[in-house]
């Protein structure tokens, strides 16, 4: 069986209205909230070519080592060089002949 | 139709018929101001009545309907007519900023972000219904998950699969939250009537059931 109390406060909760002016009041916040997504979306547009054209500058210069190690060995990475590309054994000098 | 007359039948009409509000969805999605001022026209009711039910008092329910018109006109590409009403998409608006609002007002007390609801007509505070008090209290105590299920199903009467859609979560979990809030408020009501018999909150034959 209802209960006529919780009925009723229950159709005094469905009564809530709005005051009549909310809705002028919600368009006319509307100029100032509709600029933001173009802003966001240049701030993201932003964001992203900055982040890519790091991403970019890093493979780069990544490209650029892996390229110096293998092309000039050498100079970039002796050690490494003496490792990977053994030199010719030097010959005997006349002082190791002699003696 | 005035608009008021629309908004006042919005929450009793099926939702094949909330959608003749002639809103231009084409338009509104394009970002015309027409077509949102015939939203708000048109749903500004609806949302304000689910916020007030949510925060209590008309000036914190007047600033975040507010805000849920313009997160809605900011987020209007996202809507999708084949995916559900526009009510829905709004309540589901509605139902996210209300809890954002309460878990900043007061994180550790869940649902308690105002005093009870004093923005009653004069009339009625003097007639002093402290069943009505009560019953404003244990809903204002209601953890926010609790509270908004029972705004929408026992005060808007939305339909428990439309719930569950803006709730995000299973059919099953909007009736167990519904049946806990009422639960709660049924215990409020036992304190004031010791009988049994004359506290069922239980809703009549083929009412939730029916529309879930």
């Amino acid at each position: 069986m209802p209960d006529p109390d919780y009925d009723a406060w229950l159709a005094q909760r469905r009564m809530l209205r709005p005051p009549p002016e909310l809705v002028a009041r919600i368009v006319q916040a509307l100029p100032e909230a509709a600029p933001e997504p173009a802003g966001r979306a240049q701030t993201s547009r932003w964001g992203i070519a900055i982040f890519a054209s790091a991403a970019v500058l890093v493979f780069a210069v990544r490209l650029g080592l892996l390229l110096q190690i293998f092309a000039f060995p050498e100079t970039s990475h002796p050690e490494l060089a003496a490792e990977t590309f053994p030199k010719e054994p030097r010959h005997e000098s006349r002082m190791d002949i002699r003696s | 139709m005035s608009p008021l007359y629309k908004v006042a039948t919005a929450s009793l009409v099926p939702e094949s018929l909330m959608r003749d509000h002639s809103i231009d969805i084409h338009q509104l999605r394009a970002g015309s101001r027409e077509a949102f001022r015939d939203l708000v026209d048109a749903y500004h009711g609806l949302v304000y009545q689910f916020v007030h039910n949510m925060v209590s008092h008309a000036a914190d329910a007047e600033d975040l309907t507010q805000d849920v018109f313009l997160a809605a006109f900011r987020a209007r590409t996202t809507y999708d007519p084949e995916r559900g009403a526009i009510s829905t998409w709004l309540l589901t608006i509605a139902r996210n900023r209300c809890v954002t609002a309460t878990r900043r007002q007061s994180p550790e007390l869940p649902g308690a972000f105002d005093a009870p609801s004093r923005d009653r007509p004069p009339d009625v505070q003097a007639a002093g219904h402290e069943v009505w008090k009560a019953l404003d209290e244990a809903l204002d105590r209601l953890p926010r998950d609790q509270r908004a299920v029972f705004v929408l199903a026992e005060i808007q009467e939305r339909p428990l699969a439309e719930i569950a859609r803006i709730e995000g979560v299973e059919l099953g979990t909007v009736k167990s939250r519904l049946s806990r809030a009422r639960d709660r408020l049924r215990q409020i009501l036992q304190e004031f009537r010791p009988s049994p018999a004359s506290h069922d909150l239980s809703p009549p034959q083929g009412n939730h059931d029916a529309r879930s």
